[in-house]
């Protein structure tokens, strides 16, 4: 390979690269927190007494799984203003298809994360005279919330990395801010090997943090 | 017994599982303040019967009576329907059960377990209920785990907090569900003894257990089920030892460590 790599390209233009950082950690956490409310929601949902909600639960998993991320995203900044008359910003509309998307995963991971919880948990709650809600809130979720931790830092690492798709609407992330600077600098290589190691380092923080957490909570029980 | 209000009035309760019918037209009534004991080989419908008194499986037909308060009612095709959720979460609370497996929630101490109840149903503030789970806790024997997590006690001591955790709600009646099953053997004794103190203090309750010496004991009646039917009832006394049902005395043939009276002496070879 005749190629030599110069990376003073990437400490030249080291203030733009890591503009795009902040961009790609708010558009990042706005979208979990987002896919928590709806996953919470979703997952409770889909396991109602009632088969109408559970399937509305259902048919939300269903849809957001198995359509692309990508089509989601411009289905969202494209259609969703058409068809409420709200015109949101790129940004947010990016943050909401994310957030749509990842409340399916995430769903998914809640209802798991319940069933996992022994039914005498349930019965134990009801025969003190527990409503199903108080039993959810005090018995299900606190236990089921610790066996969720790994699969939601699963979660939180995939959104990381999809969150790089909104650099096709022209969102200034990460992705995007390098994507600009390898069409002005001729320097493609040097940049996305920049960036890959970026989005490398900042998901094994991700892992770490989770690790942390996940040690605080065995040590609690 | 105390008083001769009924306490439970069970009326042709069936319940089948798929095509296995596990409870066949039953009739029960239990006085307040009686102790009420149910025998059988597993299997004859014993553990659905006390899970039907409390609605954690619902019957398909019949009548389920609560210290007078129905739990259900029939629907116009003759099917079993609860009352409304409110309701039977009042009706519940008003009932203690104990599990096999203990069922304590192992993310609380021992004494939120007990607290939980009295706080989030009865509303009681935390320093009253506080005060109300220290009282029962003292009572099982277990003044000094009040911070211990359920997983650090021993099955025994596990057991005695959900018994503590059911009378936290005050019942007018208690039902358990073969609670030493789960036991080591040497566990056993301290839970019956809890038992047999509640029965002392005059509690209704209703057991499925496999301690026949313990039935023998505190039991005011003795029920033997086999295959969904209640086939002989009775005082202690005679049901071990001149039970009338064949059934009976094979079961008890089987299950007595010393065969009862009736029993020729040959059956102690085939005990284990």
């Amino acid at each position: 390979m005749g190629y030599s790599f110069n990376f003073s390209v990437v400490t030249a233009h080291w203030g733009y690269l890591a503009s795009g950082l902040g961009t790609t950690l708010i558009v990042t956490l706005s979208a979990l927190a987002g896919g928590l409310v709806i996953g919470l929601l979703i997952g409770v949902l889909r396991l109602a007494r009632s088969p109408y909600l559970a399937a509305v639960g259902w048919a939300y998993v269903a849809v957001l799984r198995n359509t692309p991320a990508l089509v989601q995203l411009i289905w969202v900044y494209y259609c969703l203003p058409i068809l409420t008359g709200i015109e949101f910003n790129t940004t947010v509309s990016c943050i909401i298809a994310l957030a749509l998307h990842s409340g399916a995963y995430i769903g998914e991971i809640v209802r798991g994360g319940i069933l996992s919880i022994d039914a005498g948990q349930t019965e134990a709650g009801r025969t003190i005279g527990m409503s199903h809600f108080q039993v959810l809130r005090k018995i299900i979720l606190p236990q089921a919330i610790r066996r969720m931790l790994a699969p939601l830092v699963n979660e939180a690492v995939t959104i990381l990395k999809f969150s790089a798709l909104v650099s096709v609407l022209g969102v200034a992330d990460l992705m995007y801010q390098a994507q600009t600077l390898a069409t002005t600098t001729f320097r493609p290589l040097e940049i996305f090997t920049f960036v890959a190691v970026e989005y490398l380092v900042l998901c094994a923080i991700f892992s770490s943090l989770a690790k942390v957490v996940e040690r605080r909570f065995a040590a609690a029980d | 017994m105390a008083t001769q209000d009924t306490m439970v009035q069970v009326v042709g309760l069936s319940k089948s599982f798929g095509d296995h019918r596990v409870l066949n037209n039953i009739n029960l009534e239990v006085k307040s303040g009686e102790v009420v004991v149910m025998i059988g080989a597993s299997g004859s419908g014993k553990t659905t019967l006390l899970r039907c008194m409390n609605l954690l499986t619902i019957p398909d037909a019949g009548e389920v009576h609560i210290n007078g308060e129905p739990l259900g009612r029939l629907n116009k095709r003759g099917k079993f329907v609860p009352v409304k959720d409110r309701d039977l979460d009042r009706r519940r609370a008003a009932m203690g059960m104990v599990f096999q497996r203990f069922n304590l929630f192992p993310h609380m101490s021992v004494i939120d377990n007990v607290m939980l109840g009295p706080c989030m149903v009865r509303r009681m503030s935390r320093p009253d209920a506080r005060t109300l789970a220290e009282e029962l806790l003292t009572k099982v024997g277990l003044a000094d785990k009040f911070d211990s997590y359920p997983a650090r006690l021993s099955g025994g001591q596990q057991q005695r907090v959900a018994i503590a955790r059911s009378l936290a709600m005050s019942p007018k009646l208690m039902l358990f569900d073969e609670p030493t099953s789960a036991l080591d053997p040497e566990l056993v004794g301290e839970v019956l003894e809890t038992m047999r103190q509640l029965a002392a203090d005059g509690m209704t309750m209703v057991i499925v257990t496999h301690e026949m010496d313990f039935a023998r004991e505190v039991a005011d009646r003795v029920l033997f089920l086999h295959d969904g039917d209640i086939l002989e009832e009775g005082p202690p006394e005679r049901i071990f030892s001149a039970p009338r049902n064949e059934r009976t005395r094979n079961f008890l043939r089987r299950t007595l460590r010393s065969g009862p009276a009736v029993c020729p002496a040959s059956a102690l070879g085939v005990r284990q």
